[in-house]
């Protein structure tokens, strides 16, 4: 993405040149179909009922890890290939760049039979022709995408595109558990703190943190609250205690009382940012969390952080982190229950997985019939309980075996050099596609039981908000609402870091709203709140 | 038939430099003027799908959204006021520079000191751009700690909007100065040693010699090198800036390019960032027509 605006037709002309040179070449080699001589695995999975013919299937596919890109031998597609007696011939490049390959193959007009990459990208190109509605194929020959996704209303409300239909086949996610809030239990017991329960509990606390002498480096060594902005763009989360949420990843959209409203107007963020406004003052939230990148792998490794509201089971991790107990062997991240405004109202966090995770993958519209109904079956057997092992857990005996029923990675996996998490992904283990992640993968792959046990903590306690939807507009809708949104999804942007940090008073709060107003608002929320009636019939 | 036979023994004379100028004119035709059609998008809903043939035209809609933004005043004052501001302090510093080292007489000293000169130009911008927020951290970095000595409060450099542009065009000059001398260095060998040595004769001081020698002699040079940047006057480019800004600081640090890169690109308005791009580049189009016009009646240095 860097080259210069000026060349950009340039660049997209080469690209797409090179692409086609290179589809060019796939089409020379029209080999004759070589079966492979794998015997095929006595199943009795219905949907797994492979062709009796071997079909070749071109993919493109973005990988997890630069260093392991896929290819048709990685072990999840070989099996996926085997199984399915399909023959791929996969495309791929790291994740990083997927985003930027997928429209310029689209672009191309030659894409491959088979292509993966966002549930967004997937759903716009299809509307414009570029992939199959499913729809009718998931009816006739998927049992198990039909169960899934068609079946589970509140899934195919966040997969349909604006015209209703099926593009993609999304990956579904297991633990609704994103950010929690975390807090250095070991402090808290070292000053006898009670765990904060209210936004009051949390300044007393976080001033608590200021003023004493945490980690032996003298008072006002440690961050009492770590915000991350450069990295997630997802850190006022303690807008939660106020019962709103304030996501400019989601263009700061929320559903408040059957109805879509612009959280940044609402009186809530008033009081919110008011609240942060003073923390900052005070030095309670970290000074330059607007510019420090990776400042959460800074502060907890440097025995810097008092608190934090990050990814639940990453905090959690660096309880057992060697760097961190090089430190303060006594670390002990803990996380606890969403902020509140006064004790007793319910605790409860907007940050969450959807069910429905960003990624996917479609059909090209240039498939014939035959073929269709030969990948979607192959679809439907990735969502199956065998292939949803097998891009879970990979293969039995081999990556993983069942101990007393429970899945659990061999130790060629867990003691492997680079780690679990490398191991999986560089062997196709939790592609970015249509797949089932599970629990089990979820918990197989927590380092210890606290760390699995802070995982769960939200889910079992149920500390979650309804989601807020992503709404999808249709084509008119969406032009009227980029020339509109941008620059009042700019301005928001601006202003509520200015109010965090001070440098606008939050005096000027109501001037605030009233530029929001006069930058067309009302009209954007009425968009909205037209998609937002098409989301919610969906989802009936 | 004369013409075709002038331009046949021209061919036949100078084949190996025509040879040589073939890969540079198909890389141009191929890269600079093909791709030139897909301007087209800028009046058309760009879909990617249907490809240029197929989208709907829009006309001139795409322009009126560009004007009609509300931010169209402050991308356009920021641009400008990042290049003047820029050209004002960054463009005479190379000529100076480049003066300075040809007056050195040691060689070594020369080599070393030019060779230090134009290395930061080949540091990757990702890099410079961590080294200056690390300079400017309050939190241990180099600027504020020498801030701290004076007995001075902390900056928050890149958080307060009025600091942006002076620490963005002094990076720039950082890393540009010295490779944008080469280029007068070279202008500057190809002055008549014979020059210097009447001057000298004549009893010409240094100063005098620079003022009355060295200075004519480069200014067709400065000229066309004014009249390029001036192309570029409602260009900076993108990666820079969104290596430095954030939110809180787009009033002063949001121009034309890094808001393409934010509405263009990411959002996938190819359309809308094909209009602002046409847009910047008219501009800079017609600033460089006119100011050719007006040095070729000064002192006939053109462009063409």
């Amino acid at each position: 993405m860097c080259f210069k605006k000026r060349k950009k037709g340039m660049a997209l002309l080469l690209a797409i040149s090179m692409s086609m040179a290179m589809f060019a070449g796939c089409g020379a080699s029209t080999e004759e179909t070589v079966s492979i001589g794998n015997e095929p695995n006595p199943s009795t999975d219905q949907a797994a009922e492979a062709p009796a013919e071997t079909v070749e299937v071109s993919m493109f596919v973005p990988s997890r890890l630069a260093d392991a890109l896929y290819t048709e031998d990685t072990m999840t597609f070989r099996a996926l290939a085997d199984k399915t007696n399909m023959k791929f011939d996969i495309q791929t490049v790291v994740n990083a760049e997927a985003k930027d390959k997928f429209s310029v193959i689209v672009a191309s007009g030659k894409t491959p039979d088979v292509m993966a990459g966002t549930l967004s990208d997937i759903n716009n190109f299809g509307m414009s022709g570029a992939f199959l509605p499913l729809d009718d194929l998931i009816e006739q020959y998927a049992p198990n995408l039909k169960t899934y996704i068609v079946d589970n209303k509140e899934v195919l409300a966040q997969t349909a595109a604006s015209d209703g239909k099926v593009y993609g086949i999304p990956m579904l996610t297991a633990v609704r558990t994103a950010m929690g809030y975390c807090i250095r239990q070991d402090w808290l017991d070292d000053l006898g703190l009670e765990v904060p329960v209210t936004i009051d509990d949390w300044y007393n606390t976080l001033k608590a943190f200021k003023t004493h002498d945490m980690n032996g480096n003298g008072a006002g060594d440690v961050t009492p609250l770590v915000l991350d902005r450069a990295w997630e763009n997802y850190f006022m989360n303690f807008a939660d205690a106020w019962g709103i949420e304030l996501n400019g990843n989601n263009d700061y959209w929320m559903a408040k009382d059957g109805e879509m409203k612009y959280a940044p107007i609402l009186p809530e963020t008033k009081e919110y940012l008011a609240t942060m406004q003073k923390w900052y003052e005070e030095g309670l939230i970290d000074a330059e969390f607007i510019t420090r990148e990776d400042t959460n792998n800074y502060h907890i490794l440097n025995n810097k952080a008092g608190a934090t509201c990050y990814w639940t089971g990453y905090v959690a991790g660096m309880n057992s982190n060697a760097e961190v107990l090089a430190n303060d062997p006594d670390t002990n991240w803990q996380v606890i229950q969403p902020p509140v405004l006064t004790e007793g109202q319910p605790a409860k966090t907007f940050s969450q997985q959807a069910a429905v995770g960003g990624s996917a993958w479609a059909i090209s519209s240039r498939v014939p019939e035959d073929k269709a109904i030969a990948i979607i079956k192959m679809f439907d057997y990735v969502y199956s309980d065998e292939g949803s092992m097998l891009f879970n857990f990979g293969i039995e005996g081999d990556s993983f075996e069942y101990v007393d029923g429970v899945p659990q990675y061999t130790d060629k996996v867990t003691q492997s050099e680079d780690g679990l998490v490398t191991w999986i992904r560089s062997n196709g283990m939790q592609a970015l596609l249509g797949m089932r992640q599970l629990p089990e993968y979820e918990a197989a792959s927590c380092a210890n039981e606290d760390v699995k046990k802070q995982l769960f903590d939200y889910v079992e306690n149920n500390y979650f908000y309804d989601i807020n939807p992503t709404l999808v507009l249709t084509e008119d809708e969406q032009s009227a609402y980029d020339a509109k949104m941008s620059p009042i999804k700019t301005y928001t942007d601006e202003e509520l870091l200015k109010f965090i940090i001070g440098t606008r008073p939050i005096e000027e709060f109501d001037d605030f709203v009233t530029r929001i107003k006069d930058m067309g608002i009302d009209e954007m929320i009425a968009l909205e709140n037209q998609a937002y009636g098409r989301y919610t019939s969906l989802s009936k | 038939m004369k013409k075709t036979g002038r331009i046949k023994t021209e061919l036949h004379k100078n084949k190996y430099l025509y040879l040589m100028f073939l890969p540079v004119f198909v890389w141009y035709i191929l890269f600079a003027y093909v791709p030139m059609g897909g301007m087209i998008i800028a009046f058309q809903k760009f879909d990617i799908v249907k490809g240029m043939m197929n989208s709907k035209w829009l006309g001139f809609e795409n322009f009126r959204t560009l004007f009609k933004d509300p931010y169209f005043f402050r991308l356009l004052k920021n641009t400008l006021s990042i290049n003047v501001f820029g050209l004002i302090f960054g463009f005479p510093l190379p000529i100076i520079l480049a003066i300075a080292f040809n007056e050195i007489r040691l060689k070594r000293f020369k080599k070393v000191t030019q060779t230090i000169s134009y290395l930061p130009h080949f540091i990757s911008s990702v890099v410079v751009m961590s080294m200056v927020i690390q300079f400017l951290s309050p939190d241990g970095g180099l600027v504020n700690g020498f801030l701290n000595l004076l007995g001075k409060e902390s900056i928050y450099f890149l958080q307060i909007p009025k600091y942006f542009k002076t620490i963005f065009i002094s990076t720039g000059i950082w890393q540009g100065t010295g490779f944008s001398a080469i280029l007068y260095m070279a202008a500057l060998a190809g002055i008549p040693k014979e020059q210097y040595e009447a001057a000298t004769v004549d009893g010409a001081g240094k100063f005098k010699q620079m003022l009355y020698i060295t200075l004519p002699n480069l200014a067709p040079t400065i000229v066309i090198m004014l009249l390029i940047n001036l192309g570029s006057i409602l260009n900076v480019g993108h990666e820079r800036i969104i290596l430095l800004y954030n939110p809180a600081i787009y009033e002063t640090a949001d121009v034309f390019n890094s808001y393409v890169y934010r509405e263009g690109i990411m959002g996938r308005r190819y359309s809308y960032a094909q209009a602002v791009t046409l847009f910047q580049n008219l501009v800079g189009f017609f600033l460089v027509f006119s100011a050719n016009k007006v040095t070729r009646k000064l002192d006939g240095t053109t462009l063409w």
